[in-house]
Protein backbone atom coordinates (compact mmCIF):
# COMPACT_ATOMS: atom_id res chain seq x y z
CA UNK A 1 0.00 0.00 0.00
CA UNK A 2 1.82 3.57 -1.15
CA UNK A 3 1.24 6.43 0.61
CA UNK A 4 -0.59 8.92 -0.53
CA UNK A 5 -1.31 11.95 2.15
CA UNK A 6 2.01 14.16 2.39
CA UNK A 7 3.49 16.73 4.83
CA UNK A 8 2.85 20.21 2.53
CA UNK A 9 5.53 21.44 0.14
CA UNK A 10 6.28 24.24 3.32
CA UNK A 11 6.50 21.64 5.80
CA UNK A 12 8.91 19.58 4.06
CA UNK A 13 10.79 22.90 2.33
CA UNK A 14 11.39 24.21 6.46
CA UNK A 15 12.31 20.21 7.31
CA UNK A 16 15.13 20.27 4.69
CA UNK A 17 16.15 23.85 5.88
CA UNK A 18 16.99 22.33 9.39
CA UNK A 19 14.42 24.88 10.66
CA UNK A 20 11.55 22.62 11.91
CA UNK A 21 11.17 22.43 15.41
CA UNK A 22 12.28 18.77 16.58
CA UNK A 23 8.79 17.02 17.26
CA UNK A 24 7.78 17.95 13.53
CA UNK A 25 11.17 17.03 12.09
CA UNK A 26 10.99 13.59 13.98
CA UNK A 27 7.24 12.89 12.20
CA UNK A 28 8.63 14.08 8.99
CA UNK A 29 11.92 12.06 9.47
CA UNK A 30 8.93 9.16 9.65
CA UNK A 31 7.19 9.81 7.11
CA UNK A 32 10.14 9.98 4.67
CA UNK A 33 11.64 6.52 6.07
CA UNK A 34 7.66 5.21 4.78
CA UNK A 35 7.36 7.66 1.57
CA UNK A 36 9.61 7.37 -1.13
CA UNK A 37 7.79 10.20 -3.32
CA UNK A 38 8.97 12.42 -0.67
CA UNK A 39 12.12 10.70 -0.18
CA UNK A 40 12.99 11.49 -4.02
CA UNK A 41 11.61 15.05 -3.98
CA UNK A 42 14.24 15.54 -0.94
CA UNK A 43 17.21 16.30 -3.50
CA UNK A 44 14.95 19.37 -4.58
CA UNK A 45 14.44 20.65 -1.51
CA UNK A 46 18.11 20.30 -0.42
CA UNK A 47 19.31 21.82 -3.82
CA UNK A 48 17.78 24.89 -2.95
CA UNK A 49 19.81 25.06 0.08
CA UNK A 50 22.44 24.85 -2.07
CA UNK A 51 22.11 27.44 -4.59
CA UNK A 52 21.52 29.38 -1.84
CA UNK A 53 24.17 29.42 -0.51
CA UNK A 54 26.56 29.84 -3.19
CA UNK A 55 24.18 32.72 -5.36
CA UNK A 56 23.25 34.59 -2.59
CA UNK A 57 26.21 34.57 0.24
CA UNK A 58 29.06 36.77 -0.52
CA UNK A 59 32.49 36.02 1.49
CA UNK A 60 35.39 36.67 1.97
CA UNK A 61 38.65 34.07 1.61
CA UNK A 62 39.08 31.85 4.85
CA UNK A 63 42.23 32.38 6.71
CA UNK A 64 45.08 29.90 5.39
CA UNK A 65 45.52 28.86 9.24
CA UNK A 66 41.60 26.88 9.20
CA UNK A 67 42.76 25.53 6.15
CA UNK A 68 46.09 24.00 7.96
CA UNK A 69 43.96 23.28 10.78
CA UNK A 70 41.92 21.40 8.66
CA UNK A 71 44.13 19.75 7.01
CA UNK A 72 46.25 18.66 10.48
CA UNK A 73 42.94 16.99 11.58
CA UNK A 74 42.63 15.17 8.37
CA UNK A 75 46.41 13.77 9.20
CA UNK A 76 45.12 12.56 12.83
CA UNK A 77 42.22 10.84 11.84
CA UNK A 78 41.25 7.85 11.61
CA UNK A 79 38.04 7.16 11.81
CA UNK A 80 35.81 6.93 8.99
CA UNK A 81 32.79 6.53 11.15
CA UNK A 82 31.00 9.40 12.39
CA UNK A 83 28.77 8.57 15.30
CA UNK A 84 25.64 9.36 13.59
CA UNK A 85 26.17 5.62 11.15
CA UNK A 86 26.22 3.69 14.41
CA UNK A 87 23.42 5.50 16.27
CA UNK A 88 20.99 4.99 13.08
CA UNK A 89 21.90 1.23 12.36
CA UNK A 90 20.90 0.51 16.49
CA UNK A 91 17.80 2.06 15.65
CA UNK A 92 16.87 0.46 12.41
CA UNK A 93 17.88 -2.99 14.10
CA UNK A 94 15.00 -2.68 16.53
CA UNK A 95 12.26 -0.59 14.80
CA UNK A 96 9.46 -3.20 14.51
CA UNK A 97 6.29 -1.48 12.90
CA UNK A 98 7.85 1.80 14.58
CA UNK A 99 9.92 3.86 11.46
CA UNK A 100 13.87 3.94 13.30
CA UNK A 101 13.19 8.09 13.80
CA UNK A 102 10.45 7.12 16.30
CA UNK A 103 11.76 3.35 17.43
CA UNK A 104 15.12 5.22 18.76
CA UNK A 105 12.88 7.07 21.02
CA UNK A 106 10.07 4.28 21.90
CA UNK A 107 12.17 1.93 22.36
CA UNK A 108 9.88 -1.56 22.65
CA UNK A 109 7.62 -0.49 20.17
CA UNK A 110 4.15 0.66 19.80
CA UNK A 111 3.04 -2.68 22.20
CA UNK A 112 5.37 -1.38 24.94
CA UNK A 113 3.58 1.60 25.52
CA UNK A 114 1.72 2.24 29.24
CA UNK A 115 -1.15 3.70 27.53
CA UNK A 116 -3.27 6.35 29.23
CA UNK A 117 -7.11 6.15 29.01
CA UNK A 118 -8.21 9.77 27.41
CA UNK A 119 -11.68 9.34 26.79
CA UNK A 120 -13.97 6.00 26.29
CA UNK A 121 -12.24 4.53 23.34
CA UNK A 122 -8.95 6.71 22.96
CA UNK A 123 -5.68 6.40 25.07
CA UNK A 124 -2.66 8.19 24.67
CA UNK A 125 0.85 8.42 26.04
CA UNK A 126 3.07 11.04 26.30
CA UNK A 127 6.53 11.24 25.33
CA UNK A 128 8.97 14.11 26.48
CA UNK A 129 12.55 14.68 25.80
CA UNK A 130 15.15 17.16 25.93
CA UNK A 131 17.26 18.79 23.36
CA UNK A 132 19.61 21.13 24.16
CA UNK A 133 16.89 23.90 22.86
CA UNK A 134 14.37 23.08 25.04
CA UNK A 135 11.47 20.79 26.33
CA UNK A 136 9.54 18.84 23.62
CA UNK A 137 6.88 16.37 23.57
CA UNK A 138 5.19 13.83 21.06
CA UNK A 139 1.85 12.39 21.52
CA UNK A 140 0.92 8.67 20.58
CA UNK A 141 -2.77 8.03 20.25
CA UNK A 142 -4.12 4.25 20.24
CA UNK A 143 -8.28 5.00 19.76
CA UNK A 144 -10.92 2.22 18.77
CA UNK A 145 -12.35 1.80 15.07
CA UNK A 146 -15.71 4.31 15.11
CA UNK A 147 -14.33 6.45 17.40
CA UNK A 148 -14.10 9.94 16.83
CA UNK A 149 -11.27 12.21 17.77
CA UNK A 150 -12.11 15.29 19.50
CA UNK A 151 -12.84 18.41 16.89
CA UNK A 152 -9.67 20.68 17.71
CA UNK A 153 -7.77 23.32 15.56
CA UNK A 154 -3.96 24.56 16.45
CA UNK A 155 -2.40 27.05 17.71
CA UNK A 156 0.56 26.46 14.98
CA UNK A 157 1.25 23.70 12.89
CA UNK A 158 0.02 19.93 13.62
CA UNK A 159 1.40 16.72 11.92
CA UNK A 160 -0.20 13.46 12.69
CA UNK A 161 1.35 9.95 11.13
CA UNK A 162 -0.79 7.29 11.18
CA UNK A 163 1.92 4.00 12.56
CA UNK A 164 -1.11 1.07 12.65
CA UNK A 165 -4.88 0.97 11.42
CA UNK A 166 -6.45 3.81 9.21
CA UNK A 167 -7.87 6.96 10.10
CA UNK A 168 -10.53 9.42 8.18
CA UNK A 169 -10.33 12.55 8.45
CA UNK A 170 -13.05 14.34 6.05
CA UNK A 171 -13.17 12.66 2.90
CA UNK A 172 -9.62 11.70 3.14
CA UNK A 173 -8.30 8.17 4.07
CA UNK A 174 -4.92 7.63 5.70
CA UNK A 175 -3.41 4.76 5.82
CA UNK A 176 0.46 3.32 7.92
CA UNK A 177 2.81 6.80 6.18
CA UNK A 178 0.23 8.99 5.62
CA UNK A 179 0.17 12.53 7.33
CA UNK A 180 -2.05 15.14 8.02
CA UNK A 181 -0.43 18.38 7.78
CA UNK A 182 -2.65 21.24 9.36
CA UNK A 183 -1.65 25.07 10.49
CA UNK A 184 -3.26 27.26 12.43
CA UNK A 185 -6.13 28.32 10.11
CA UNK A 186 -7.45 24.66 10.22
CA UNK A 187 -10.07 22.32 11.97
CA UNK A 188 -9.80 19.02 11.97
CA UNK A 189 -12.14 15.88 13.29
CA UNK A 190 -10.57 12.46 12.51
CA UNK A 191 -12.65 8.99 13.03
CA UNK A 192 -11.01 5.45 13.20
CA UNK A 193 -11.46 3.74 9.91
CA UNK A 194 -12.30 0.21 9.45
CA UNK A 195 -12.19 -2.57 12.11
CA UNK A 196 -9.19 -2.07 13.84
CA UNK A 197 -7.71 0.10 16.50
CA UNK A 198 -5.53 3.04 14.83
CA UNK A 199 -2.39 3.81 16.45
CA UNK A 200 -1.07 7.39 15.21
CA UNK A 201 2.10 9.75 16.07
CA UNK A 202 1.20 13.68 16.92
CA UNK A 203 3.27 16.45 16.84
CA UNK A 204 2.93 20.20 17.77
CA UNK A 205 3.93 23.49 17.28
CA UNK A 206 1.34 24.83 19.59
CA UNK A 207 -1.02 22.87 22.34
CA UNK A 208 -4.52 22.00 20.41
CA UNK A 209 -7.37 23.96 21.30
CA UNK A 210 -10.50 22.17 21.75
CA UNK A 211 -14.11 23.57 21.04
CA UNK A 212 -15.85 21.36 23.27
CA UNK A 213 -15.52 22.73 27.10
CA UNK A 214 -15.49 19.75 28.57
CA UNK A 215 -12.41 18.72 26.45
CA UNK A 216 -10.61 21.78 27.29
CA UNK A 217 -11.41 21.16 30.96
CA UNK A 218 -9.44 17.96 30.25
CA UNK A 219 -6.78 19.66 28.43
CA UNK A 220 -6.41 21.87 31.89
CA UNK A 221 -6.50 18.03 34.31
CA UNK A 222 -4.50 15.89 32.22
CA UNK A 223 -2.85 17.94 29.81
CA UNK A 224 -3.86 16.45 26.85
CA UNK B 1 17.24 11.47 -20.76
CA UNK B 2 18.97 14.82 -21.71
CA UNK B 3 17.68 17.77 -20.04
CA UNK B 4 17.04 20.50 -22.28
CA UNK B 5 18.35 23.86 -20.45
CA UNK B 6 16.57 26.99 -21.67
CA UNK B 7 18.66 29.81 -20.98
CA UNK B 8 16.49 32.76 -19.48
CA UNK B 9 18.02 35.65 -18.41
CA UNK B 10 19.74 36.71 -14.34
CA UNK B 11 17.69 38.68 -12.38
CA UNK B 12 19.97 40.66 -10.01
CA UNK B 13 19.01 40.25 -6.06
CA UNK B 14 17.93 43.50 -5.45
CA UNK B 15 20.20 45.40 -2.23
CA UNK B 16 17.76 43.79 0.44
CA UNK B 17 19.03 40.66 -0.28
CA UNK B 18 22.81 42.03 0.30
CA UNK B 19 23.94 41.27 3.94
CA UNK B 20 27.23 40.11 5.47
CA UNK B 21 29.06 43.00 4.37
CA UNK B 22 33.16 42.54 3.67
CA UNK B 23 35.65 44.69 4.91
CA UNK B 24 38.02 46.72 2.43
CA UNK B 25 40.64 44.63 1.07
CA UNK B 26 38.22 41.24 0.87
CA UNK B 27 37.49 40.01 -2.16
CA UNK B 28 33.59 39.38 -2.40
CA UNK B 29 31.93 36.90 -4.25
CA UNK B 30 29.41 39.07 -6.49
CA UNK B 31 25.98 38.00 -5.59
CA UNK B 32 23.92 36.92 -8.92
CA UNK B 33 27.14 34.82 -10.43
CA UNK B 34 25.97 31.39 -10.56
CA UNK B 35 29.32 30.61 -8.83
CA UNK B 36 31.52 27.95 -9.11
CA UNK B 37 30.56 25.48 -11.88
CA UNK B 38 28.64 22.33 -10.59
CA UNK B 39 30.68 20.18 -13.04
CA UNK B 40 33.82 21.33 -11.61
CA UNK B 41 32.79 20.69 -8.14
CA UNK B 42 31.57 17.33 -8.68
CA UNK B 43 34.94 16.45 -10.67
CA UNK B 44 36.58 17.26 -7.40
CA UNK B 45 34.78 15.35 -5.49
CA UNK B 46 35.62 12.42 -7.89
CA UNK B 47 39.36 13.00 -7.54
CA UNK B 48 39.08 13.06 -3.72
CA UNK B 49 37.55 10.09 -4.05
CA UNK B 50 39.50 8.32 -6.34
CA UNK B 51 42.59 8.84 -4.60
CA UNK B 52 42.61 11.24 -2.04
CA UNK B 53 43.31 14.49 -4.08
CA UNK B 54 44.15 17.18 -1.69
CA UNK B 55 44.49 20.12 -4.30
CA UNK B 56 40.94 18.77 -5.62
CA UNK B 57 39.58 19.03 -1.73
CA UNK B 58 41.70 22.33 -1.23
CA UNK B 59 40.17 23.67 -4.31
CA UNK B 60 36.49 22.83 -2.92
CA UNK B 61 37.27 24.42 -0.51
CA UNK B 62 38.40 27.77 -1.39
CA UNK B 63 34.84 27.63 -3.24
CA UNK B 64 32.99 26.95 -0.56
CA UNK B 65 34.16 27.12 2.75
CA UNK B 66 34.07 30.85 2.93
CA UNK B 67 30.04 30.87 2.20
CA UNK B 68 29.58 27.87 4.25
CA UNK B 69 30.82 30.05 7.37
CA UNK B 70 28.91 33.25 6.68
CA UNK B 71 25.29 30.87 6.01
CA UNK B 72 26.57 29.25 9.29
CA UNK B 73 27.04 32.69 11.32
CA UNK B 74 23.45 33.99 9.41
CA UNK B 75 22.45 31.01 10.73
CA UNK B 76 22.80 32.23 14.31
CA UNK B 77 26.12 30.37 14.77
CA UNK B 78 28.69 32.09 17.06
CA UNK B 79 32.22 32.81 14.81
CA UNK B 80 33.74 29.64 16.68
CA UNK B 81 31.00 27.07 15.86
CA UNK B 82 30.57 28.54 12.54
CA UNK B 83 34.13 27.53 12.37
CA UNK B 84 34.08 24.37 13.78
CA UNK B 85 30.95 23.43 11.74
CA UNK B 86 33.31 24.07 8.33
CA UNK B 87 35.54 22.37 9.76
CA UNK B 88 33.40 18.90 10.46
CA UNK B 89 32.02 19.29 7.79
CA UNK B 90 34.76 18.95 4.81
CA UNK B 91 36.27 16.10 6.89
CA UNK B 92 32.76 14.42 6.10
CA UNK B 93 32.83 15.15 2.84
CA UNK B 94 36.85 14.50 2.50
CA UNK B 95 35.63 10.95 4.43
CA UNK B 96 32.29 10.19 2.37
CA UNK B 97 33.61 11.34 -1.27
CA UNK B 98 32.88 7.84 -2.36
CA UNK B 99 29.55 8.00 -1.65
CA UNK B 100 28.69 10.98 -3.01
CA UNK B 101 25.91 10.22 -5.91
CA UNK B 102 26.08 13.43 -8.19
CA UNK B 103 22.67 11.91 -9.60
CA UNK B 104 21.44 12.94 -5.86
CA UNK B 105 22.13 16.22 -6.00
CA UNK B 106 25.51 19.20 -6.51
CA UNK B 107 27.97 19.48 -4.10
CA UNK B 108 26.78 22.52 -3.06
CA UNK B 109 23.35 20.71 -2.15
CA UNK B 110 25.15 17.90 -0.01
CA UNK B 111 27.26 20.13 1.99
CA UNK B 112 24.11 22.28 3.09
CA UNK B 113 22.75 18.75 4.01
CA UNK B 114 26.25 18.24 6.06
CA UNK B 115 26.54 21.33 7.43
CA UNK B 116 22.60 21.40 8.92
CA UNK B 117 22.43 17.82 10.03
CA UNK B 118 26.27 19.48 11.95
CA UNK B 119 24.32 22.44 12.91
CA UNK B 120 21.37 21.30 14.69
CA UNK B 121 23.07 18.36 16.19
CA UNK B 122 25.32 20.68 17.87
CA UNK B 123 22.28 22.87 18.92
CA UNK B 124 20.04 20.12 19.97
CA UNK B 125 22.36 17.41 20.79
CA UNK B 126 21.26 14.34 20.19
CA UNK B 127 18.71 15.38 17.79
CA UNK B 128 16.55 11.95 16.74
CA UNK B 129 15.88 13.64 13.73
CA UNK B 130 18.81 14.65 12.35
CA UNK B 131 20.34 10.99 12.45
CA UNK B 132 18.38 9.31 9.62
CA UNK B 133 17.93 12.70 8.02
CA UNK B 134 21.99 12.60 6.81
CA UNK B 135 21.46 9.16 5.25
CA UNK B 136 18.39 10.17 3.29
CA UNK B 137 20.74 11.97 1.07
CA UNK B 138 23.15 9.78 0.62
CA UNK B 139 21.12 6.67 -0.02
CA UNK B 140 20.12 5.72 -3.35
CA UNK B 141 16.36 5.41 -3.34
CA UNK B 142 15.31 2.57 -5.02
CA UNK B 143 12.56 4.62 -6.81
CA UNK B 144 14.15 7.11 -8.86
CA UNK B 145 11.35 9.62 -10.50
CA UNK B 146 11.83 11.38 -13.48
CA UNK B 147 13.26 14.90 -12.22
CA UNK B 148 16.11 12.62 -10.43
CA UNK B 149 17.38 11.29 -13.88
CA UNK B 150 18.50 15.52 -14.58
CA UNK B 151 22.44 15.42 -14.04
CA UNK B 152 23.32 17.50 -10.48
CA UNK B 153 24.70 20.04 -12.94
CA UNK B 154 21.53 20.47 -14.68
CA UNK B 155 19.27 20.01 -11.26
CA UNK B 156 21.74 22.98 -9.46
CA UNK B 157 21.73 25.34 -12.64
CA UNK B 158 17.86 25.48 -13.20
CA UNK B 159 17.38 25.46 -9.20
CA UNK B 160 19.59 28.56 -9.30
CA UNK B 161 17.88 30.06 -12.20
CA UNK B 162 14.18 29.42 -10.75
CA UNK B 163 14.78 30.99 -7.49
CA UNK B 164 16.15 34.10 -9.67
CA UNK B 165 12.90 34.11 -10.98
CA UNK B 166 10.67 34.07 -7.80
CA UNK B 167 9.09 37.06 -7.02
CA UNK B 168 10.55 38.87 -4.41
CA UNK B 169 7.83 38.57 -1.69
CA UNK B 170 8.60 34.33 -2.20
CA UNK B 171 11.75 34.43 -2.89
CA UNK B 172 12.44 36.18 0.99
CA UNK B 173 10.44 33.57 2.47
CA UNK B 174 12.43 30.94 1.13
CA UNK B 175 15.88 32.78 1.35
CA UNK B 176 15.06 33.65 5.57
CA UNK B 177 14.30 29.69 6.09
CA UNK B 178 17.24 28.15 4.27
CA UNK B 179 20.44 31.24 4.77
CA UNK B 180 19.26 31.99 8.44
CA UNK B 181 17.39 29.27 9.73
CA UNK B 182 14.45 30.63 10.51
CA UNK B 183 11.13 28.75 11.49
CA UNK B 184 7.78 29.52 9.04
CA UNK B 185 6.30 30.98 12.62
CA UNK B 186 9.54 33.26 13.43
CA UNK B 187 9.43 34.37 9.25
CA UNK B 188 5.42 35.51 9.80
CA UNK B 189 6.52 37.02 13.36
CA UNK B 190 9.20 39.12 11.52
CA UNK B 191 7.29 39.94 8.43
CA UNK B 192 4.46 40.98 10.27
CA UNK B 193 2.42 38.22 8.15
CA UNK B 194 0.06 35.36 9.11
CA UNK B 195 1.62 31.79 9.03
CA UNK B 196 -0.51 30.79 6.21
CA UNK B 197 0.42 33.37 3.94
CA UNK B 198 4.63 32.74 4.78
CA UNK B 199 3.32 28.87 4.09
CA UNK B 200 1.65 29.64 1.06
CA UNK B 201 4.32 31.71 -0.40
CA UNK B 202 6.87 28.54 0.33
CA UNK B 203 4.36 26.43 -1.73
CA UNK B 204 4.41 28.78 -4.78
CA UNK B 205 8.10 28.64 -4.60
CA UNK B 206 8.35 25.16 -4.43
CA UNK B 207 5.84 24.76 -7.03
CA UNK B 208 7.47 27.26 -9.41
CA UNK B 209 10.92 25.82 -9.15
CA UNK B 210 9.62 21.92 -9.38
CA UNK B 211 7.76 23.49 -12.86
CA UNK B 212 11.09 24.71 -13.98
CA UNK B 213 12.82 21.21 -13.49
CA UNK B 214 9.52 19.19 -15.27
CA UNK B 215 10.09 21.64 -18.08
CA UNK B 216 13.63 20.67 -18.52
CA UNK B 217 13.33 17.23 -18.40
Amino acid sequence: MSVTHHPNDATLMEFAAGSLSEPLAIVVASHLELCSVCRSAMPIFSEIGGAFMVREVQAPPEEEAAYERLLARLDNDSTVTPAFEGRAREASASAGDLPSSLARLVRGGLDSIEWRKVIPGADDWQLHFQTSDGDHSLRFLRAQPGRELPEHSHAGTELTLVLRGALRDGNKILMRGDVTDLDNEGTHNPVVHGDEPCFCVIANEGPPRFKALKMRILQKLIGI
Amino acid sequence: MVARLTQRPVIQPSPSDVSGQTGAGDKPIRLGDAGPSAARMAELVGRIAAGGDRAAFKELYEMLAPRLRVMLMRQGAPRANADEIVQESFLTLWRKASVYAPDRGSVPAWLFVIARNLRISQLRREAPSQALAADYSEMPDPDPRQDEMLASRQLHGIVQTAISELPPDQREVVRLAYLEGISHGDIAKRLGLPLGTVKSRMRLAYGKIRASLEDAS
